[in-house]
């Protein structure tokens, strides 16, 4: 096992160089600089400012060397200096990934616990009237535009809430978005406030996955209980809550965690529009606003990290798979 | 299934609990959203540093002057008066001496100190002068560092007498001692003589703890993506003790959140640098008295540039048929409310080089047909016009792609001239390259729209010079992306730009502002308004956008009712 | 002479070619029928496809109409039936067209997207060895690539146009069909058929195209369904952020875009394109999940 991970590890490190050549030349060969844009924003600026700030900056260098030292500071730990948001890229990301955990943490559970029991029951009850809504349901969140459903959550929860009217859930208006409340303090106040930020993200964040761990947990659990030994356990007497619990419900879970595993990475990449639409800091955000800001320092940081994220997440699926499922060995 | 309900029964508990939780508080939307000695501003951007020498953004400015003083400053007005120095040099008293090409300003700083306590002094303008000329620290503008030829403390380091000395003429020049003014020398030398090319990446203008400034308040608290604040430093020699002890600014990029936390009450105020025209104007539907929303015509002129290389162009009949062709009148009243008014020359109403007696060209399609008719073009078989050599009369115009209201604006174009037989097709960019390529290397067929950032100070040179037409050879500077060449502006332009006094200056300027509406090289469509909004009870708030002037340039005058 | 000869000599491939017996495809249409969602979202598919290509005639405005007089206007009124958006536009008329320029960026870019797959699939898996290591590896890392943030890159270079927006989408969205492909091709190739083919001296390009492919298409047209829905909401999601589809040219992507910022005054206005786009990729999703069901169950999408 020890081996097969050595093994997993070091054929990890060609695709993410690969991937890092990649996107630092399709950043770095990208026309116009910030630098170059200075000097049509502002007539003060001349050229030979912009001249001496690709100095400074070394970007008038060539673009081998150029990521030959990027490299070299990246395996050293430092990823460089946001020139757009003056600070440093490692902070920066920490701070937001810190923000990204919140939602991605919510969403994941709440997807699990949605998703894990409605899949189980479409599954005993195959074809029934739940069974068909549930797997309606999976088509729906498999299709709606993510950002559609966020905005038309804020429009009914921020700006409509035709509920308001009746005064026991008056209350029941959530911000249009944004993290916190200025000066909300700390301890319960500052968790119920996040809570109030975080709800509708976070049921916009988990629609998705919750739509596919349905799908899984239910086909998975439907072969399971197909098989030979759900029937034998079946056949001895034993009562079906106990057959599902004890026999079934281990077994279909399996394939299940790869998914989950699979999909944790997903969700922070998934996560650009919803917080993009939620304004809500975090990494996806931080994604969109550097791209779409030509802040590419910080743009090669955060996608390498969600590359390297993938690349993680797809290793503990496979070690998780194969340490759940003891038909496979690996050596 | 035991478990499996048990995990329904949990869930249905949390979210029950959750739906008892209070969750938001009936606020008082028109009381203060923090406390009567607070204020809650809503800003679109997050600073990006309030280190004078690197601060890019607009939100950085408008924080800075709260937590640093400015040598010279303007009112809601725009009026100058003196703010960090005594009085403002002038030719008259001899304060401001011209020296053949060269010339001298004796300056003097009113004492105060930093937030730590250390006395401001002649010392600390020459150390920010210093730094800003080093070749290694990567300051962005050095226009005015690069005009001054040196500094000397006429009372010595530690006194408040200043005397600058300049290479050239410089007509603005009492508007500012140096270019950034004063920094404390005693908290940045340090990192100054560790590395001058990452003095940018020192916690100065970052972390609170050493981000030292010598306004009315200091920076005491920084989330970074979510707010910061400032707190007042009591008794200021300049600016007294402000009523409003702290000062929040809540960073809210999405201006639908923005919109909705005014109308919560959770802000008191959004900064001019917060919401969309647009969206200023839902707000004011729903404001219900509770807060007012404020429209003031500012600096910001969107305008239209003829490629003048364009054959098709080359004619000022044809230019001023297409001025003619276009209901500008109609499209601000249905637009903007009237509150964006139409503009008829490149300076704003409110530039004090402005003059109205410049030629108008009302929304007259019979006039623009005979000027077209004059200038050789007869309608083609598909309505569109066509000139003696048979060249279609087809223009394609591009703006800044995402832009909704210049988007607008294309369209509108697009229909009206269509009445005139002339074809417009619309081919916009990504706005970096737009002003990174098409405008500033003049590869617009035809025409291109955008916005100037003008200031009190702007004038027309390099924007209406020949000398200002950016080329390959002066590696594409200046600004003059339509290409016009014109002896007499270039006469008035270059003089204005040198000459000192006031209303001399303004008659050149009044006299580049008529020319510039009979050659028309530029559409001229509509001057922004600047939007803000305020809590009717914020006393003294007022709604400025300037380039270095913003709502937060009086906030030491802050109350609440 | 080697033509028939193949013809007759091929061992039963695991299913029956459709050059051979209809009867496969006959029997997965049957089972389609049976399908109800997805011969529902057949139908509407149809039905969109039919509004957006007659939109010049089915359309009461033309797309380009404005009226500045009556910005805004309310849905449910006579005139307009769906309301105006901020120039005046027709909305059900902006719908129709902007369905034309969505529904063809869908399904260009899903068609560009499998057609590269199964090429990359077929090399990799027809002729093994280093080229498969090679293009498996590339596959490998695209997967790995976020993809968004990627494609948020290039329509910001790229973006504006239809074409560009069609090649980056597809340029990136190949990579399953690779794998299916390789996987299938693999699959049949250990088959004795192939060999047998081979041993009659059929050229690799007639391996690949009349043995190989034919074989393998039942994948490939599943992947493709369900690609056009991806392709929509990608199209829409690039849109949504300005780097897809540029105004004047409507897409239902970049109204909705519009739309958000008159979403105190004119919600309905986000409501019409978002929904579209929902109908529309749910729709797919029926009809490629039938699709799969209907042509080979088996398969894992």
């Amino acid at each position: 096992m020890q081996r097969y991970i050595a093994r997993r590890i070091l054929q990890m490190i060609p695709i993410a160089l690969g991937i890092s050549v990649l996107m630092f030349s399709l950043l770095t060969l990208a026309p116009g600089d910030p630098v170059d844009l200075l000097i049509s924003s502002d007539p003060r600026v001349k050229p030979e400012d912009v001249a001496r700030l690709k100095r400074i900056y070394g970007l008038d260098q060539p673009i081998h060397i150029r990521y030959v030292k990027w490299l070299g500071r990246t395996v050293q730990g430092d990823l460089g200096w946001s020139r757009t948001y003056k600070e440093r890229v490692t902070d920066l990301l920490m701070d937001r990934i810190g923000n990204s955990l919140w939602l991605t943490i919510t969403a994941f559970f709440l997807a699990l616990l949605v998703a894990v029991p409605v899949g189980i029951y479409s599954a005993i009850k195959q074809y029934s009237f739940w069974d068909y809504l549930a797997t309606t349901f999976t088509f729906f969140g498999v299709s709606i535009p993510v950002f559609w459903f966020a905005i038309m959550m804020i429009y009914l929860f921020a700006v409509w809430h035709p509920w308001t009217v009746w005064s026991p859930v008056a209350w029941l208006v959530l911000p249009p978005g944004g993290i916190s409340t200025p000066g909300v303090g700390t301890g319960v106040p500052f968790l119920v406030d996040r809570l109030k930020y975080m709800l509708a993200p976070s049921v916009v964040l988990a629609l998705l996955s919750m739509a596919t761990y349905t799908r899984y947990t239910r086909s998975s659990m439907l072969e399971v209980i197909r098989q030979d030994y759900v029937r034998t356990a079946r056949a001895k007497g034993l009562a079906e809550r106990k057959v599902i619990n004890k026999h079934a419900l281990r077994n279909a879970l399996i394939p299940l965690v790869t998914i989950v595993a699979l999909s944790i990475s997903g969700l922070f990449a998934g996560a650009p529009v919803t917080e993009t639409v939620f304004a809500w800091p975090g990494v996806g955000r931080l994604l969109v606003d550097s791209v779409l800001g030509g802040d590419y320092v910080v743009a090669q940081a955060v996608l390498m990290f969600l590359a390297v994220l993938v690349l993680i997440f797809n290793l503990v699926a496979d070690i998780g798979y194969a340490l759940l499922d003891p038909r496979i060995r690996y050596d | 299934m035991r478990s499996t309900s048990k995990w329904l029964t949990l869930l249905l508990t949390a979210l029950l609990t959750l739906s008892l939780v209070p969750l938001a508080s009936g606020q008082q939307t028109q009381q203060p959203a923090a406390g009567r000695d607070q204020v809650v501003i809503g800003l679109q951007q997050e600073p990006d540093f309030l280190n004078p020498l690197f601060a890019e953004m607009a939100a950085s400015v408008s924080v800075m002057s709260t937590i640093f003083t400015s040598d010279v400053q303007r009112d809601n007005t725009w009026k100058l008066f003196a703010q960090g120095v005594t009085y403002l040099p002038n030719l008259k008293d001899g304060t401001w001496k011209l020296d053949g090409e060269k010339m001298t300003l004796v300056w003097r700083v009113k004492p105060r100190n930093w937030s730590d306590g250390r006395p401001v002094n002649c010392g600390d303008y020459v150390f920010a002068h210093n730094v800003a000329r080093n070749e290694q620290v990567p300051v962005v503008v050095r226009d005015l560092t690069n005009r001054i030829s040196n500094i000397l403390c006429t009372a010595g380091a530690a006194g408040t007498a200043i005397t600058v000395n300049w290479k050239e003429r410089y007509a603005y020049a009492n508007l500012t001692v140096t270019e950034y003014g004063a920094l404390p020398r005693h908290v940045l030398e340090r990192y100054y003589r560790a590395n001058p090319s990452k003095l940018n990446e020192a916690p100065y203008g970052n972390d609170p703890a050493v981000t030292v400034g010598d306004g009315a308040y200091k920076l005491i608290e920084w989330r970074k993506g979510a707010s910061m604040t400032v707190e007042s430093r009591g008794a200021h020699p300049i600016f007294g003790t402000p009523t409003i002890k702290r000062i929040t600014w809540r960073f809210i990029p999405d201006t639908n959140a923005l919109v909705a936390n005014m109308l919560s009450g959770a802000i008191d105020a959004i900064s001019t640098i917060g919401i969309s025209f647009d969206q200023a104007v839902q707000l004011e539907q729903q404001a219900q008295g509770r807060f007012r929303v404020f429209f003031d015509p500012g600096l910001i002129w969107e305008h239209i540039d003829f490629n003048l290389d364009n054959p098709l162009l080359a004619d000022v009949r044809v230019r001023r048929a297409i001025v003619h062709g276009i209901n500008r009148e109609q499209m601000v009243q249905q637009l903007f409310q009237g509150k964006q008014p139409v503009s008829h020359t490149y300076l704003p109403p409110r530039h004090p080089g402005y003059t109205d007696a410049v030629q108008k060209y009302a929304f007259d399609q019979a006039r623009a047909r005979a000027l077209l008719q004059e200038a050789g073009f007869t309608p083609g078989p598909d309505g569109i016009l066509r000139n003696a050599s048979g060249a279609r009369l087809s223009l394609e115009i591009g703006t800044t792609a995402g832009n909704r209201v210049r988007e607008q604006v294309e369209q509108i174009i697009q229909q009206n001239l269509r009445q005139i037989g002339i074809e417009v097709t619309i081919n916009n960019f990504p706005a970096r390259v737009f002003f990174g390529e098409i405008t500033n290397q003049r590869k617009f067929k035809a025409l291109a729209m955008y916005a100037w950032v003008l200031s009190p100070t702007s004038d027309c040179d390099q924007l209406y010079t020949s000398d200002g037409i950016p080329n390959q050879a002066n590696s594409w500077a200046g600004q003059n992306y339509p290409g016009f060449k014109n002896a007499d502006m270039d006469k008035a332009c270059k003089a204005a730009s040198r000459e000192v006094d006031e209303a001399a200056r303004n008659k050149l300027l009044n006299e580049s502002a008529i020319i510039f509406a009979r050659e028309l090289p530029t559409i001229p469509l509509y001057v922004r308004a600047s939007v803000s909004a305020a809590k009717n009870g914020l006393r003294n708030f007022t709604n400025v956008q300037l380039s270095g002037t913003y709502e937060t340039w009086n906030v030491h005058r802050w109350s609440w009712q | 002479m080697a033509r028939n000869a193949t013809a007759v000599a091929v061992p039963a491939a695991p299913e029956p070619k459709s050059d051979v017996g209809e009867g496969y495809w006959q029997i997965a249409w049957k089972r389609l029928r049976k399908h109800r969602l997805a011969m529902l979202g057949l139908f509407i598919i149809f039905l969109l496809i039919s509004a957006s290509v007659f939109a010049p005639w089915l359309a009461p405005y033309r797309f380009e109409d404005i009226d500045l007089l009556n910005r805004f206007a309310k849905p449910f009124l006579p005139g307009h039936v769906l309301g105006t958006d901020d120039l005046g536009h027709d909305v059900l008329t902006r719908l129709l067209y902007a369905g034309r320029i969505s529904l063809l960026v869908g399904f260009a870019a899903a068609l560009s997207a499998v057609a590269l797959g199964t090429m990359v699939g077929v090399v990799a898996g027809f002729y093994g060895g280093i080229i498969d290591n090679v293009l498996m590896r590339l596959t490998d890392i695209v997967l790995t690539l976020p993809v968004f943030g990627v494609l948020l890159l290039l329509g910001r270079y790229f973006g504006g146009g239809v074409l560009p927006i069609i090649a980056i989408i597809g340029l990136f969205g190949w990579t399953i069909a690779a794998r299916l492909v390789r996987g299938e091709i693999l699959r049949l190739k250990s088959l004795d058929y192939t060999d047998a083919a081979r041993a009659l001296g059929a050229s690799e390009t007639r391996i690949i195209f009349r043995h190989l492919l034919p074989n393998a298409m039942a994948p490939i047209i599943v992947a493709a369904t369900l690609d056009v829905g991806g392709a929509i909401l990608t199209e829409a999601a690039l849109s949504y952020f300005g780097v897809g589809i540029q105004p004047p040219t409507p897409s239902w992507g970049n109204m909705l875009q519009n739309a958000q910022s008159y979403m105190w005054s004119s919600p309905w206005l986000a409501f019409w394109p978002g929904a579209m786009i929902f109908l529309t990729v749910l729709c797919f999703n029926f009809f490629g999940d039938g699709l799969r069901d209907a042509l080979d169950p088996r398969l894992k999408l």
